[in-house]
């Protein structure tokens, strides 16, 4: 049964692995993720075809078609059943129930084709040879490589640099300022807080690197009816007369902000 | 054999999914069954390989990015189209040289935004995941596009690899795409091969059908109708070759289209209503013509299993389609009727919203491309009368041919060009077949020289390239600088840390209010709550275009209780490419002729209520909270 059933027992193996790895790995873990994508994409599907199609019925591109997209349609509605228990939508359910598909599927497969008698399952009579799988390989290494050109080439596009400040209120007196440096050198900013036209409190050299940011928590010197308008002003410290950017916070009086 | 062929008695019967000479015993045999496969899979990548530089190219602003484009994409399509064109070519090769042009047609579009969603609806769908993932359940509102909550098939398979998988989004994204783009080709090219007993026809309107306006780009990205059409065809193809599978094959291909028919209904809308009324109309056909079926599966119960599963799903949730989809494709009919009585204009072909009209070869090509549609049209027509006149599904595949000139019709207004693009992915299946009839006609299989399939295969790159032009705006093909309000051309790094910024400071679900890109943005990176006038039926974007803040202005915050409003200064540097800054229709039914305002942008600092919380340079935000809390 083994011999000739060695493509279920494939299933079954991968499908104990997928549900072991999600289960008890990490979801960081590059193993996982490996197994994931054929437990969703293909396994339930292949067995399901296996057990619903007698042997010898269906092969090839009919195959290929009925495993995906069977595979697509059990996740699709299993999930559908989930949303309805109690339990929801979670890995545990999600893969509990898909994995119980592709188990179960595979058995009644497996069942079936020894009923079924003495029927050759195996891998498809067309191989390739190794010219033609040296091509393919070669095929799949440059479309690889193209992709990677693809990804390196957004990567590195080309944006308008652009500088980040904001400022949000954390309390009746108190506000978060932040700051952050999206241009492509390291820069040196000066920035002001201003109650009106008073300056409640500076910080003149801020220098963040490319990426960096910095926040800061200030306290400001008014009543809990304060009725105003609290005013961050940052300046590069190469043009240090021109107002790069600047947020401000409006007080409504004793409903504060 | 033929598929009609019935097993002899004894043996055990196999469903024809490849030509005869794809079962060789000997290993010699077994290798040329691949025949040119492995090298025009080398030569296919190489072109990818070609396209990614031209999208690498493009990025820089490079003028020769285009060309580049066009020759990589004209070398995937040409070579394969030639072999596929040949009658030497085995079922192996055939269905490895669909798989291949699917794919690659498909990564067309992965090398186009390798790192991240940039086409607008993605963000939508992006938000459909977020919400599985976090309430946990389907159907949670997505204030993006609402009526997209109640089509979450695609979502679901998402989520399954982002949750238990551990990919990002965008990984698990592209990775069920890739998928589905197999089963989608695979499917169709078995569905053809089905009914035109060829698998040299089938390749061929398979070929053919990767043509159509929105197969490149529009059915490639996370959407769910990308999701929808492979489940589509599957189901096709397992109603057709059931009706003739031998015994051993029956069960599994009836599992394969109800699992196939019930995902549908909860995919896509319009896929899934049109499959039902394809099934429908070959079980009509089928009556009217008296059909005697030839072995004793009916197609009754799947055309009643369809037709159930759609209004079931319309009626218990989701009944507001009818309001989605009535507007989007009555509007292009009432303005084709209105223009066909002299009361408006029609729409000025390959000209954008802002100005921008496509080169002269771009027209040249694709005003041929649909030439050279409609004049083989007629003759795969015949074909099928002449050949297939018996099979019931050749004669839907004809009348939905047949439908093909009407849709060009809608191509000439404003409201209904999208539709009549978007048709074009249901519209192809029989224009694809009628067209490959008519081409296997005028190169019969007895002429094996590939110098008789050069013209054919120039035929169908001159289709192909003219679908391409039709269906995607010369500006959004490749990557490129900063657009004004252009979708993907207007997706880039400040808008993002904006949204990313309002996640990790404002935190999630805000109500806000931004212009098309940065509302696609918010919504995705920012998890916040954009307030549209199609979701919450405000003429929300009155606020932004306003010059004033005046007391309609605030009455539409109060009403749609916005909190944050994005304005992007890039909104008042030039025109809309798309035609709008925040939704279609907010400037009437005409073009704007002039960038937006600055003082519609900058009003907000004049408001001593409003705070201006966020800076960028370009992207401003504003909390209005406080207009919003006043009696």
């Amino acid at each position: 049964m083994i011999r000739k059933s060695y493509d279920l027992v494939v299933v079954i193996v991968l499908a104990v692995a997928a549900l072991v790895a999600i289960v008890a790995m990490d979801s960081s873990q590059a193993v996982r993720m490996l197994v994931a994508v054929p437990f969703f994409l293909v396994l339930p599907g292949y067995a399901i075809a296996a057990a619903a199609f007698l042997p010898g019925a269906i092969a090839g591109a009919g195959r290929i078609a009925c495993s995906i997209g069977c595979s697509l349609a059990v996740v699709v509605l299993a999930t559908f059943a989930l949303t309805w228990t109690p339990w929801g939508i979670t890995t545990t359910t999600i893969t509990a129930l898909v994995g119980a598909i592709t188990l179960g599927s595979s058995l009644v497969a497996l069942v079936h084709r020894r009923r079924q008698g003495d029927v050759q399952i195996g891998p498809s009579r067309a191989r390739p040879n190794l010219r033609q799988g040296a091509l393919f390989s070669a095929a799949v290494a440059i479309a690889a490589c193209a992709v990677a050109v693809a990804r390196t080439g957004a990567m590195e596009q080309p944006a308008t640099p652009f500088t980040q400040l904001w400022m949000v209120p954390t309390g009746k007196a108190a506000v978060q300022i932040g700051i952050c440096n999206m241009e492509p050198a390291t820069t040196t900013y000066g920035l002001q807080l201003t109650i009106g036209s008073r300056v409640v409190e500076e910080w003149p050299a801020t220098q963040l690197k490319p990426d960096g940011c910095r926040e800061i928590a200030a306290t400001l010197p008014v009543t809990d009816d304060f009725a105003g308008t609290v005013e961050a002003v940052l300046r590069r410290a190469d043009q240090p007369g021109v107002v790069y950017r600047h947020v401000q916070l409006a007080y409504q009086g004793q409903k504060g902000k | 054999m033929s598929s009609n062929a019935l097993p002899q008695s004894g043996a055990r019967p196999t469903i024809r999914l490849f030509d005869d000479n794809t079962i060789a015993a000997s290993e010699q045999v077994e290798a040329s069954v691949w025949g040119w496969l492995p090298v025009l899979s080398v030569i296919s990548a190489s072109a990818l390989l070609l396209l990614a530089v031209a999208n690498s190219r493009a990025r820089l602003g490079a003028p020769d990015a285009e060309l580049l484009f066009w020759v990589g994409l004209v070398g995937l399509v040409a070579p394969n189209a030639l072999r596929l064109f040949s009658s030497t070519a085995a079922g192996v090769e055939r269905v490895g040289l669909i798989i291949i042009l699917g794919v690659g047609l498909y990564l067309v579009k992965v090398l186009h935004s390798p790192v991240q969603f940039t086409f607008y609806d993605e963000y939508g769908h992006w938000r459909n995941v977020q919400n599985i993932l976090e309430t946990h359940r389907l159907f949670a509102e997505n204030p993006f596009q609402p009526i997209w909550a109640y089509y979450p098939a695609l979502e679901t398979v998402t989520t399954a690899l982002v949750g238990p998988g551990g990919l990002s989004t965008f990984a698990a994204a592209l990775l069920v795409l890739g998928a589905t783009r197999v089963v989608f080709v695979v499917a169709l090219y078995l569905f053809f091969e089905e009914v035109g007993k060829s698998g040299r026809v089938a390749g061929i309107a398979t070929l053919l059908y990767m043509a159509n306006p929105s197969y490149l780009f529009f059915d490639s990205q996370f959407s769910y109708e990308s999701f929808a059409l492979p489940l589509a065809a599957l189901v096709l193809y397992g109603a057709i070759a059931r009706r003739n599978a031998p015994k051993n094959a029956r069960l599994g291909l009836s599992i394969a289209v109800v699992l196939g028919l019930m995902s549908l209904m909860m995919a896509h809308h319009l896929t899934s209503y049109i499959t039902a009324i394809l099934l429908l109309g070959w079980w009509l056909i089928s009556v009217m013509r008296r059909h005697e079926w030839s072995e004793r599966l009916r197609p009754e119960g799947i055309v009643m299993l369809a037709v159930v599963l759609n209004v079931a799903w319309f009626v218990y949730i989701s009944i507001q389609t009818l309001g989605y989809l009535a507007p989007t494709l009555g509007g292009g009919l009432r303005e084709l009727i209105s223009m066909i009585a002299g009361e408006t204009t029609g729409r000025e072909l390959f000209r954008s919203a802002s100005g921008d009209v496509a080169p002269l070869w771009e027209r040249t090509v694709g005003f041929a491309s649909v030439g050279c549609i409609l004049l083989c049209l007629p003759v795969g027509l015949y074909q099928i009368w002449r050949q297939l006149r018996h099979d019931p599904v050749a004669l839907l595949l004809a009348a939905v041919a047949m439908a093909y000139p009407g849709s060009l019709a809608l191509r000439l207004t404003s409201a209904g060009a999208e539709t009549a693009v978007r048709s074009s992915g249901f519209l192809f299946i029989g224009v694809a077949f009628a067209l490959a009839l008519a081409a296997t006609t005028f190169a019969s299989s007895r002429r094996q020289h590939w110098r008789w399939y050069l013209p054919l295969a120039t035929w169908a790159i001159v289709i192909f390239v003219g679908g391409v032009i039709g269906g995607w705006a010369r500006w959004a093909r490749l990557p490129g600088p900063y657009l004004v309000a252009a979708d993907t051309r207007s997706v880039e790094r400040e808008g993002i840390a904006a949204a990313q910024w309002s996640y990790e400071v404002l935190g999630k679900q805000n109500r806000i209010l931004a212009d098309r890109v940065n509302r696609a943005l918010m919504t995705g990176y920012g998890e916040q709550r954009p307030v549209t006038g199609y979701g919450d039926h405000l003429r929300s974007s009155a606020v932004l275009l306003s010059t004033q803040l005046g007391s309609r202005e605030r009455g539409i915050l109060k009403a749609g209780r916005i909190r944050y409003v994005v304005a992007d200064q890039r909104l008042t540097k030039a025109l809309p490419v798309l035609g709008s800054y925040v939704e279609r229709g907010e400037h009437g039914n005409t073009n704007y002729v002039a960038p937006l305002d600055p003082a519609a942008l900058s009003k907000f600092d004049r408001v001593t209520k409003v705070s201006r919380v966020f800076d960028s340079g370009d992207i401003v935000i504003y909390d209005v909270g406080a207009l919003v809390r006043d009696p």
